[in-house]
């Protein structure tokens, strides 16, 4: 214990500097307005990993932690589609996953939009062509919007999320 | 031939309902046939509280008889022991005399020991019984040492006797009649530590008589309790009212903590009794303990309570046993794992094993809630007693009533939701069937019960209160509380159980009222269950029994001291491949380790060492023969 | 009477420990037959001093059953055994001191008995009682099947004499239940010994120890 008491206070704060938020702030609030306006109170988003690489999890979970704290603009992340409106699907949708991605879109309930995340969400990405991928999340099931990037940080995540809530839903 | 002999016993059933209801409205008799057996005849009494078990038993057997004529386990030879079985349960709650009493009791025990065994067959029966037959003889034991100790200092076998001259009596004779006729009774109820023969002897039986054993003739274990720490003995000192209260919240806990971990449904539900004893205990020590204390409505409180609960217990885990049974014989298996899936082919079982398992866990407004709330009540007026060391006891059954409370919920939730729902474990639970119409009728009939117990407590609990009123020996007083609504302990709680089952069905119906009002879309679409996206749902990938049961394993395991043992066999090629893994996490049982076992080891090398007579030589024996005869004659 | 009760209880007690001390089967059973021939005397004699007409039949069943069939039976029983070669070495010694200590006892025993009664034959309670012992005696020390019918049988004799020394004979029912008990249990036991000597080719008790569990 004293040992890891003294790392501590040597090491002191490893952290990166906190960036400017002005921009996070800005497409916060609109994106909290926006999900007050659409879906009474809050946005329920389930993920999935459709064979990811993981990265565009890394920035997802990142959302959650303190510095961005997804929920406080109304965003919230479930353990079931069921309970969800949106779906977020991450990476080249696997031949094993398509299956899989499918039911989870049949069972959540209307209405719903899904964005599909990173460059491989979008088309396949890196991994396109590759006989265990059927493509990008649009090959399997209806594609609302896309956040491109390999990952996309998680500014461009709420960004992309403002931009699929705005859109006419089915 | 099956459909008369049962129709027999059940018609036999309802008379003795009826006979026990007359003895419960205070009608008294006495029959006496000196002649018939010696040392005072045969004897028999009907008074309120032996009416009350009477009828008690009498109820149970009826539907119990009427499930027997559909069981096919019911015929042969079982069928004269179930007769014998049904008739000497009745004879015990009237014998007014030591014989009496005795030959009744016995022959209770002899005929359910013949049911325990009716596969004998299998060698766990033959266990059961055995172990049954010692445990109960060991009670008979006691209770014949107390019986003719309290005979010896009246001078009287009869109970009304010991009645009459039990306050004269010196204190060391009660306290010693006590602990051993307590024993006897304990024994027979199974009260932990005296438990070990009831998770055995339960599920060997066919289930019409587990339901029996389980719902009533270990009540008659709680009968003789309530005889002799309130009545016979007359008014004993606090100890006795503190060790019924404590063996009561150890039996409850434990109980239900062995429940818990347990996958053999009828061995579940036979834990489940010891529990439910135990709450009974609860009550009847709080009403010990403050009749001492000279508090009488209190005691008549915790009496009413213990008593709606012993009526509560039988009719809802006679229903369940019932149940069960039908269930062990649709899937061939008692094992749960086995099971799954059984709501969508026995939808009547299903339904009225629903009701049961709501009922035990104490959910309103069914009967369990209605005497588990009675008992908390008698249990929390302790603050009215003026000592330190009852109120922890108090205090202790306080605490162990809400675990047990709490535990039993989660078991019956593992009860049913892996007997019943999700999808079938084996063939066997794929092919079950409905039960047959006899076994549906007497298991409707007793979740029948079990609503009408709950909605109804205040007409039930004046009939309590003047059986209660009766053996305290106290004027019946009018019970707080109108036709709805039922009040205790004067302002202290009340409780009005149709009203919750009003605002329970109403607040189903408030959603679906509210979107017709609000005119919301209700468009639906099917789509299957949810199934994490899974291609291919197979039953290997459902929560098992022992899943359910692990976190309460680790989190209790300073008391089911689990054993892990992981057996993996690996593919030869690379240890990524498994081809066979077996894991088993049994528990140990610290009364058997650290109770039984070391006395049955003092046993038989007492045993070895009195051995050393036997020698085999006849003239030996017939020295033996001649020193004690020239002893006794020398000595008299 | 009490000279005539006396002299005959004596005889009965020299006559058993006779039992006690010959070997040879033969001649325990003609003293066997002795004893209930004296026994039969005394029966007669008590029968005819205090008036109990009963007696006397009693002791003409006495000598027809225990003196006549029963000793046929035995004898019967006895014929088919191997002669038991008399052990040298072997003495009734010991057995002979051990019974003179039942006759001490069996005296104690009945002073509080002989002290409280007030008849004309209490001297000779004490003989008839030690008469039963040394009938147990002999059913401990028996080496066969055959000395426990003989051990049983002087048992069963004292205990005879003790009812007509004490009460003046049993009443008849029990005195004919007791005699029919005798008789069976003798014919039951020839029965088993001729069996038990088919199956093991003996009647040593000895043998019986490999029975025990």
């Amino acid at each position: 214990m004293f040992r890891q008491l003294r790392t501590a206070l040597r090491t002191g704060i490893a952290t990166e500097p906190v960036a400017a938020a002005g921009e996070i702030e800005r497409v916060g609030a609109r994106l909290a307005s926006e999900v007050a306006r659409l879906f009474g109170r809050s946005l329920a988003i389930r993920q999935v990993d459709a064979g990811s690489c993981n990265g565009c999890e890394l920035e997802i979970t990142g959302l959650t932690g303190p510095h961005y704290d997804l929920e406080r603009f109304g965003l919230r992340f479930v353990a079931s589609p069921r309970h969800a409106d949106c779906l977020l699907v991450t990476g080249p949708v696997t031949r094993n996953m398509a299956e899989a991605l499918r039911r989870t879109w049949q069972a959540t309930p209307d209405p719903k939009f899904v964005v599909a995340v990173g460059d491989c969400g979008r088309d396949g990405g890196l991994f396109r062509g590759s006989y265990a991928v059927v493509g990008g999340v649009a090959d399997v099931v209806p594609v609302d919007a896309v956040i491109p990037g390999c990952p996309p940080s998680p500014a461009a995540l709420l960004a992309g999320l403002l931009e699929a809530i705005g859109r006419p839903r089915r | 031939m099956n459909r008369l002999v049962y129709g027999v016993i059940a018609a036999m059933g309802i008379v003795a309902a009826g006979l026990g209801g007359y003895g419960m409205a205070g009608g008294a008799g006495t029959l006496r046939l000196a002649w018939l057996v010696p040392l005072g005849g045969l004897e028999l009494t009907l008074d309120p509280l032996g009416g009350l078990f009477l009828g008690l038993i009498g109820l149970a057997a009826a539907p119990a008889s009427v499930y027997g004529m559909g069981d096919p386990d019911g015929g042969g030879r079982g069928r004269l022991a179930y007769a014998v079985f049904v008739a000497s349960m009745c004879l015990v709650p009237l014998a007014a005399n030591t014989m009496t009493f005795l030959i009744a009791w016995e022959l209770m025990s002899l005929a359910s020991y013949a049911l325990v065994l009716h596969d004998r067959e299998s060698e766990e029966s033959v266990r059961a019984g055995w172990i049954y037959a010692v445990m109960t003889h060991a009670g008979l034991a006691c209770l014949l040492a107390g019986m003719l100790l309290l005979g010896a200092e009246v001078g009287s076998q009869r109970f009304a006797d010991w009645r009459a001259a039990a306050p004269a009596l010196a204190p060391a004779t009660r306290d010693l009649a006590f602990v051993l006729l307590a024993l006897g009774f304990a024994g027979k109820a199974g009260v932990i530590p005296l438990h070990v023969w009831l998770p055995l002897a339960h599920p060997a039986a066919p289930s019409h008589v587990s339901a029996l054993m389980s719902g009533v003739m270990i009540k008659l274990g709680i009968y003789g309790l309530l005889r002799v720490s309130l009545d016979w003995l007359g008014v004993g000192p606090p100890w006795w009212g503190a060790t019924l209260l404590v063996a009561g919240a150890v039996s409850s806990v434990i109980g239900v903590l062995y429940a818990l971990v347990e996958h053999d449904l009828k061995r579940l539900l036979a834990f489940h009794s010891i529990e439910n004893i135990g709450i009974i205990l609860l009550g009847i020590g709080s009403a010990a303990l403050y009749r001492v204390a000279g508090l009488d409505a209190l005691a008549r409180l915790g009496l009413i309570a213990a008593l709606y609960h012993t009526v509560n217990h039988a009719a809802f885990k006679a229903l369940l046993f019932l149940g069960a049974g039908a269930v062990v014989h649709a899937t061939g298996t008692r094992n749960m794992e086995a099971m799954g899936g059984l709501i969508k082919r026995m939808p009547w079982t299903a339904g009225c094993f629903l009701v049961g398992s709501a009922a035990i866990a104490a959910l309103p407004p069914l009967n369990g809630f209605v005497s588990e709330w009675l008992t908390f009540l008698a249990l929390f007026q302790n603050t009215r007693l003026d000592a330190v060391g009852q109120n922890l006891v108090f205090t202790l059954g306080i605490a162990s009533l809400a675990l047990t409370g709490g535990l039993a919920m989660a078991c019956f939730v593992k009860a049913f939701g892996i007997t019943f729902l999700a999808l079938p474990r084996s063939d066997a639970a794929a092919g079950a069937h409905e039960a047959s119409p006899p076994m549906r009728l007497a298991m409707l009939t007793l979740a029948a019960a079990c609503v009408a117990l709950g909605l109804g407590p205040t007409l039930v609990v004046p009939v309590f209160g003047s059986v209660a009123a009766a053996i305290l020996k106290t004027p019946p007083s009018a019970t707080g509380g109108d036709w709805l609504t039922l009040r205790v302990a004067g302002e202290f709680a009340s409780l009005s159980t149709a009203a919750i089952a009003v605002a329970l069905a109403a607040s189903l119906l408030v959603p679906f009222a509210a979107f017709w009002i609000l005119g919301a879309a209700r468009r639906t679409r099917a789509y299957e269950t949810w199934g994490c996206g899974r291609i291919v749902q197979t039953a290997r990938m459902e929560y098992t029994a022992t899943a359910f049961a692990n976190p309460f394993k680790r989190v209790f395991d300073f008391f089911y001291r689990p054993s892990k043992r992981l057996d993996i066999e690996f593919h030869p090629e690379s240890r990524f491949f498994v081809e066979r893994i077996e894991y088993e996490n049994p528990t140990r049982s610290i009364f058997d380790d650290w109770l039984y076992r070391p006395a049955l080891e003092l046993l038989q090398a007492a045993a070895r060492a009195v051995g050393a007579l036997q020698s085999g030589s006849a003239n030996q024996y017939l020295a033996y023969i001649l020193v004690a005869l020239l002893l006794m004659l020398v000595l008299a | 009477m009490t000279t005539a009760s006396n002299l005959l209880a004596f005889l009965g007690l020299v006559v058993t420990l006779l039992i006690v001390w010959r070997q040879s089967w033969p001649a325990r059973l003609r003293l066997f037959a002795a004893q209930s021939l004296l026994l039969a005397a005394l029966a007669s004699t008590v029968g005819v001093l205090a008036q109990r007409r009963g007696l006397l039949l009693v002791a003409a069943v006495v000598v027809v059953v225990k003196g006549l069939v029963i000793p046929r039976v035995l004898a019967r029983i006895g014929s088919g055994a191997p002669v038991r070669p008399i052990t040298p070495g072997r003495s009734s010694g010991i057995t002979l001191l051990v019974v003179g200590g039942l006759v001490v006892a069996a005296y104690v025993i009945m002073l509080p008995v002989t002290s409280s009664v007030e008849l004309p034959t209490e001297g000779a309670i004490p003989l008839a009682f030690a008469m039963a012992l040394i009938g147990l005696a002999l059913c401990v020390t028996g080496r066969d099947a055959l000395g426990h019918i003989l051990g049983f049988l002087v048992f069963e004799n004292g205990i005879f004499g003790l009812a007509i020394l004490a009460t003046y004979g049993l009443p008849g029912i029990v005195e004919a239940g007791v005699f029919l008990d005798v008789l069976v249990i003798v014919l039951i036991m020839e029965a088993v010994v001729v069996q038990v000597r088919r199956e093991h080719d003996s009647i040593d008790v000895d043998r019986l120890r490999e029975l025990r569990g």
